[in-house]
C-alpha cells in the first residue's frame, strides 16, 4: 500500500513532537530516504534507540494513521537504516518538515 | 571471571581501570547466582584489547576538540566516557562479586540483535524486561547477604537521553521501560551505594549514553566509577571487560 502521508516524531522530553507532511513534500522526505538507503551499509547491529521516527502512512480514518513503513532515526549517533547520516542530512530532513509541516496530534498505528 | 583492562593513549604499557591489588582481597562468598560471578580486580596486561576507533560518526562537532576531549580522560579508550562519583564509596567489605544484566525488550522486533548478542557474550546471564526487572536483578539485602559488586555491567538500548529497560530499539519512551532522569526516583536506588564493594565499576554497553545524564547520576548515588560510551556501540565491542571462565 503507497503511502500517502509521512510523520516526523522527535522525542521532546518524555512526549513525542508529531509533524506530518503529505503531497510533494512526501515525495521529498521518499527520495531523502532512498537517498540513505543507496549508502554502504555500516556494520552493525548497533544498541541505539531512535531519537526521531518517519512514519510513512495511510489516513484509515481521520485522526489515526496507519503505518505503511516505521524508519528510526538515530539523530545523535548519525545513523539512519544502518547507514552514515551527516548533520546536514538530518537538516535537509527536517526543513522538510519545517517548510511543510502540520502539527499532528492524532494516533498512529505502526 | 572478569578482568577489566585498560590501554593508556599516553603510555605504552597497559593497567587497569582499578589498582590491580586492592586495599582488602576480594573474599569468596557463597554460590553465585545467574548473572553474578565471583570478581576480580587484577588481571595479566598481556590480555589487554586495545581499542580500534570504528564509526565513530557524531553529530556533535569535533573539529575544534583535541582528540583526547574525545574519551573520558587519560586511559580511557577512544568513545568511552569515564564518569568519576562525587564521592567515592570507600567501603571494600564483604564477598564481591560481579553482576550482569542485560535487556530483553518486551516485543521481539524492538531488538535488532544487539541485546540478544550482547546477552550471549555474557553467558546469557540475567536479563530484564523493564526498570523493575533491573531493579529485581540488581537486589541485594545488605542486611542479609555479604555480596557486594565490583564490577556491574548492563546493556540494552540506548540514547543520550536513555537506557532502555525493556523498550529495546522501538518507540517505547515509558518510565516503565526506560531508565532516564526524568524518572530517577524509581531506579537510582537501584544503585545504592552499600551494595558496591568500596569503589566499584558500572559498564553501559549501549550507544551514547554516555553524553547524557544517567552515567553521572549512576555514579554519585554508587560511589562507583561509571563507564559509558558516547558513540555508537557494538555487541562485539572491543572492550577492557574480558569475559572469563
Amino acid at each position: 500500500m503507497a503511502p500517502t502521508h509521512v510523520l516526523l516524531s522527535e522525542v521532546e522530553g518524555d512526549t513525542w513532537r508529531r509533524r506530518i507532511v503529505s503531497g510533494a513534500a512526501l515525495g521529498e522526505v521518499e527520495r531523502w530516504l532512498a537517498d540513505v538507503e543507496a549508502r554502504p551499509r555500516l556494520p552493525g547491529p548497533v544498541s541505539g534507540k531512535p531519537l526521531a521516527w518517519l512514519d510513512f502512512t495511510v489516513e484509515a480514518q481521520p485522526g489515526h494513521m496507519q503505518t505503511v513503513r516505521s524508519v528510526g532515526l538515530l539523530t545523535d549517533v548519525g545513523r539512519v537504516l544502518d547507514r552514515a547520516v551527516s548533520a546536514q542530512d538530518l537538516e535537509h530532513l527536517t526543513a522538510i518538515f519545517d517548510r511543510r509541516g502540520q502539527p499532528y496530534t492524532g494516533t498512529i498505528e505502526r | 571471571m572478569f578482568a577489566v583492562k585498560e590501554r593508556s593513549r599516553t603510555s605504552p604499557q597497559s593497567h587497569h581501570l582499578v589498582p590491580a591489588h586492592p586495599a582488602k582481597a576480594p573474599e569468596r562468598g557463597p554460590p553465585a547466582r545467574a548473572g553474578m560471578w565471583h570478581a576480580s580486580r587484577s588481571g595479566s596486561p598481556e590480555s589487554a584489547i586495545s581499542y580500534t576507533a570504528r564509526d565513530l560518526t557524531s553529530l556533535e562537532p569535533t573539529g575544534d576538540k583535541k582528540k583526547s576531549d574525545d574519551n573520558g580522560g587519560p586511559g580511557v579508550p577512544d568513545g568511552l566516557q569515564k564518569f568519576v562519583p562525587k564521592t567515592s564509596n570507600g567501603k571494600a567489605e564483604g564477598s564481591a562479586v560481579g553482576m550482569v544484566s542485560v535487556e530483553k525488550p518486551l516485543q521481539p522486533d524492538w531488538d535488532n540483535g544487539f541485546d540478544r548478542d550482547v546477552a550471549a557474550r555474557f553467558g546469557g546471564g540475567q536479563r530484564h524486561q523493564s526498570v523493575e526487572e533491573l531493579g529485581k536483578n540488581l537486589k541485594i539485602d545488605t542486611t542479609k547477604e555479604s555480596t557486594r559488586i565490583s564490577q556491574l555491567i548492563i546493556g540494552g538500548h540506548g540514547n543520550r537521553n536513555m537506557l532502555a529497560a525493556g523498550s529495546g530499539d522501538g518507540p517505547d519512551t515509558s518510565d516503565a521501560l526506560n531508565i532516564k532522569e526524568s524518572n530517577k526516583a524509581t531506579w537510582l536506588p537501584f544503585f545504592q551505594r552499600d551494595k558496591f564493594f568500596g569503589q566499584g565499576e558500572i559498564w553501559l554497553i549501549s550507544c551514547n549514553v554516555g553524553n547524557g545524564p544517567i552515567p553521572q547520576l549512576m555514579a554519585d548515588q554508587s560511589g562507583s566509577v561509571v563507564y559509558a560510551y558516547t558513540r555508537t556501540a557494538f555487541s562485539t565491542e572491543p572492550s577492557p571487560f574480558t569475559p572469563g571462565p
